[in-house]
């Protein structure tokens, strides 16, 4: 049958390009059932899903037996680590691997630098700003963007705990670097490596001296894969049935919202996976925790949602750029710390428009209630009050209950906004070259079709926050 | 010595009625041969009495063995080869069920509507000899019917010689499953019908082209309506994991854009390459035959739209060598100015009103718990007939 088809050689030349690629619309009609979205988005996401990050667990679970379930020397451990994250590493993201691996071993360069003797503030600030500006050239200078993409967030974490260290080193508390086995270790390990939240140096240490194995821990790994699963299933599938048929532009801006929180949820209820597959507990004994869904679900408030978005990496900002720069004034070292989230995250445009819009929210609404706490004497602060507060009115008060209940909403509103940013930061890349103003109005389109609802009574507020 | 022969009258009776025997069985032949063409793989849809086939889950199904396909005498070998276990038998019903259905749907309202006849061949009846529109359309829609179908059974691993078979799911194609759900499934149905139901037409012929071009549009038209729906999730919103799943269109959406190919169908007629032009290197005795538009400042076809070399039939009255039936005894819409208004439905003949009378069910309420109850009220509407 092929030379029937050459004879249309002169007819007009269809584009026979692959199927589209369907990222925003909704995939579902109005009247899909329940059962063939579960056999048509669920079985083939699940599936896909599991095959990607199979390999992962495994090379976790291979470096918890090899390291803790029979004493080898450390310097071997570390070796382990390494050699274990490098498995997981490649096996979720694949050959683009090469170059954050790469990247990786390259940093340990810098905690030298770190290390000389004529260590000086400056320098410390020159090494941060130098990985930070790595990211955010990376970023923008589409090379191989599609391999960017995908490794943007592991190399964040590398460079998290690159800063770490260095940070450490310049605070005093670590005399001298560590030597490049244990460093390798370290930012390879495969409980951290590829979803893995932030954890500190000597919490990667401890873990080799852990040695619980129990029904506890083989359970809670299973609740929380089971959970993580039911996340993901959630934020492909369940939502876009659930609204399914509804076109009204803010419904649909929650329900991307929604879809984006959810799948947040799974990467971090997959990290715990590994970690807590790795041995690894936070310092208090209890199992690595690195969002409390339910905190941001049903928010309290905006600061309250920022700080349980991701636990581990809020720590550190609080403690190695928060906390340093208290002294330039409490606006200032919001807004810094946000601008070194967004760098962190290689200042991918969508992401720095949201975090510098939440950095201003969160400041107004923080000082705001805390105005509207003084002046009432009650418990509206932004975050749940201490037991022993001193304020008038206390949580059973219905009153209270009712203006909290209000900033929640508020809050969740918020979240709606924000959220839909993130919704398709992977494809439409237009190139920067095309008209800076062509680019910032292409990237904050979402926002603009919403008539930037949620800039303007935040605005409002704020100018009454002045007022008061 | 010849002459002598032919002098014998026995032999001269002999010789003629042997002429005449092999000129009447090669007229047998003929027409059993230019019947059994006719006939086509659509008879899938329809059950073996001619019924139009109410429920697919029916017990006989399950009884269907490898050599059920060898009875199906309107298949050609290759279709005969392609339909090999009950799975396939099944998706293949499916798929044939599918585009009748969809074909009565969308004309519903036209004079002549997709109608099955019991009693013939090829389920539309000679009416489809016609390279008309209608024909363009019937083609266009069951290809894509059945390519839907089949990329739906490998979509969900229930064929075995698609690659989105459970069992080849866990093997590697590493970067197939990665990026790309399953990939391979529009193409297996593209291709399956393709070599199903293209294996019938003749590409020599003008109405083996037209087919063959129709059947290829549905396919394309069913193509660019499948998606692929992908997620990218990992920290912060990158893309370290990307789940894709496909999107699988309900076929009415395709249904209409098929119909939209056919209202703006292109009149095309047969052309011989020129004397010109060297032939091909496979010298055949006739040279090949293209589709080419009806007048110079036509537009030319793309491979998505529909061709039909044949003005249609009014369809309007009752003609039994083409078993159109006629628009006698259609119910028409008074009110509507499209093809199904009773100007245009009922060819001029005009129309009768007939009052129907029966019970409706009104005032539906839920009643806890947990039943619906309606009323019964009973109406008396309007019914146009034509005549």
């Amino acid at each position: 049958m092929e030379d029937y088809y050459e004879e249309y050689e002169d007819y007009e030349s269809e584009d026979i390009s692959d199927e589209s690629l369907l990222y925003d619309t909704s995939p579902f009609g109005a009247d899909v059932s329940a059962k063939s979205v579960y056999d048509e988005c669920m079985e083939p996401t699940v599936y896909s899903a599991v095959d990607q990050v199979i390999w992962l667990l495994f090379s976790c679970l291979l470096f918890r037996i090899l390291t803790q379930l029979v004493t080898i020397p450390k310097p071997l451990c570390h070796f382990v680590s390494f050699i274990t994250g490098l498995i997981g590493l490649f096996s979720v993201v694949g050959p683009n691997a090469l170059y954050t691996s790469i990247l990786g071993v390259a940093t340990y360069w810098c905690l030298v630098c770190c290390a000389k003797r004529s260590f000086a503030s400056s320098t410390y600030k020159i090494i941060v700003g130098g990985l930070l500006i790595y990211l955010v050239v990376r970023e923008y200078y589409n090379v191989l963007p599609e391999s960017w993409e995908q490794v943007r967030g592991v190399q964040m974490i590398m460079v998290m705990k690159t800063l770490s260290l260095c940070y450490e080193i310049f605070d005093g508390r670590r005399k001298e670097i560590p030597p490049l086995l244990d460093y390798l270790g370290y930012v390879f390990c495969p409980a951290t490596v590829v979803f893995g939240p932030w954890i500190s140096f000597n919490s990667y240490a401890h873990a080799f001296e852990n040695g619980r194995w129990g029904i506890g821990w083989g359970i809670r790994i299973f609740a929380t894969s089971i959970l993580s699963v039911i996340c993901l299933g959630f934020s492909s599938c369940w939502v876009y049935w659930f609204f399914a048929g509804i076109n009204l532009s803010w419904i649909i801006a929650m329900r991307d919202a929604l879809s984006v929180r959810f799948s947040h949820y799974f990467v971090c209820l997959m990290s715990e996976v590994t970690c807590t597959l790795c041995g690894f507990y936070s310092d208090d004994g209890v199992s690595v925790e690195v969002t409390k869904p339910w905190k941001i679900e049903f928010p309290r408030s905006l600061v309250d949602v920022v700080i349980n978005w991701n636990i581990s990496m809020h720590q550190w900002l609080k403690h190695h750029i928060f906390r340093p720069s208290k002294q330039m004034g409490r606006f200032r070292s919001v807004l810094l710390t946000f601008l070194v989230s967004s760098m962190l995250h290689g200042m991918n445009f969508n992401l720095t428009m949201v975090l510098l819009s939440l950095g201003f929210y969160t400041y107004v609404e923080y000082t705001l209630r805390e105005k509207l706490g003084n002046i009432f004497d009650a418990c509206i602060l932004s975050r749940t009050c201490p037991p022993n507060c001193q304020h008038a009115y206390k949580y059973p008060n219905v009153a209270v209950i009712t203006v909290n209940l209000l900033f929640g909403f508020w809050a969740y509103f918020h979240l709606a906004y924000l959220g839909i940013m993130m919704d398709k930061s992977q494809i439409e890349d237009e190139a920067p070259s095309d008209g800076f103003l062509n680019f910032i109005s292409n990237g904050l389109k979402r926002w603009s079709e919403l008539g930037y609802a949620s800039h303007w009574a935040m605005l409002i507020v704020s100018i009454g926050n002045l007022v008061i | 010595m010849l002459t002598s022969l032919f002098k014998s009258t026995t032999f001269t009776r002999n010789v003629v009625l042997t002429l005449k025997t092999v000129q009447l069985s090669i007229l047998c032949l003929v027409i059993l041969f230019f019947r059994l063409t006719q006939a086509t793989w659509w008879l899938l849809g329809v059950d073996h009495n001619y019924q139009p086939m109410n429920d697919m889950g029916s017990p006989t199904d399950s009884n269907d063995s490898i050599h059920e396909c060898h009875k199906f005498q309107f298949l050609n070998d290759i279709q005969k080869d392609k339909c090999r276990n009950d799975k396939m038998i099944r998706t293949l019903k499916s798929g044939a069920k599918l585009g009748i259905e969809e074909c009565q749907y969308q004309l519903q309202s036209h004079r002549w509507n997709c109608s099955v006849i019991h009693e013939a061949d090829n389920v539309f009846g000679k009416v489809l000899t016609i390279q008309s529109r209608e024909n363009a359309y019937v083609h266009a829609v069951s290809a894509a019917s059945l390519a839907y179908q089949v990329t739906k059974a490998c979509a969900r691993g229930e064929l075995h010689n698609c690659s989105c078979d459970g069992k080849v799911r866990t093997r590697s194609t590493k970067g197939k499953w990665q990026w790309g759900g399953c990939s391979e499934d529009v193409k297996y149905g593209a291709d399956f019908s393709r070599e199903f139901a293209d294996s019938v037409e003749d590409q020599l012929t003008p109405d083996g082209l037209m087919n063959l071009h129709n059947n290829e549009a549905g396919r394309r038209l069913l193509k660019n309506s499948m998606s692929l729906s992908c997620k990218c999730h990992g920290v912060s919103g990158s893309c370290t994991m990307k789940v894709c799943w496909r999107v699988l269109t309900p076929f009415r959406d395709i249904g209409d854009k098929i119909k939209e190919k056919f209202e703006g169908a292109f009149r095309v007629k047969p052309v011989r390459r020129s004397e010109n032009k060297p032939l091909s290197h496979n010298n055949e005795k006739a040279p090949k035959l293209r589709l080419k538009p009806m007048m110079k400042e036509m537009k030319k076809p793309t491979k998505k739209d529909l061709v039909y070399i044949e003005e249609s039939p009014t369809y309007c009255d009752r003609n039994e060598t083409f078993h159109v039936l006629g628009t006698k005894g259609r119910v028409c819409n008074k009110t509507s100015d499209g093809p199904d208004g009773c100007k245009l439905l009922c060819c001029g003949r005009g129309y009768q009103t007939l009052v129907r009378e029966g019970v409706d069910k009104c005032n539906c309420q839920f009643v806890w718990c947990c039943r619906v109850q309606c009323e019964k009220c009973p109406y008396k509407r309007d019914e146009h007939i034509c005549n």
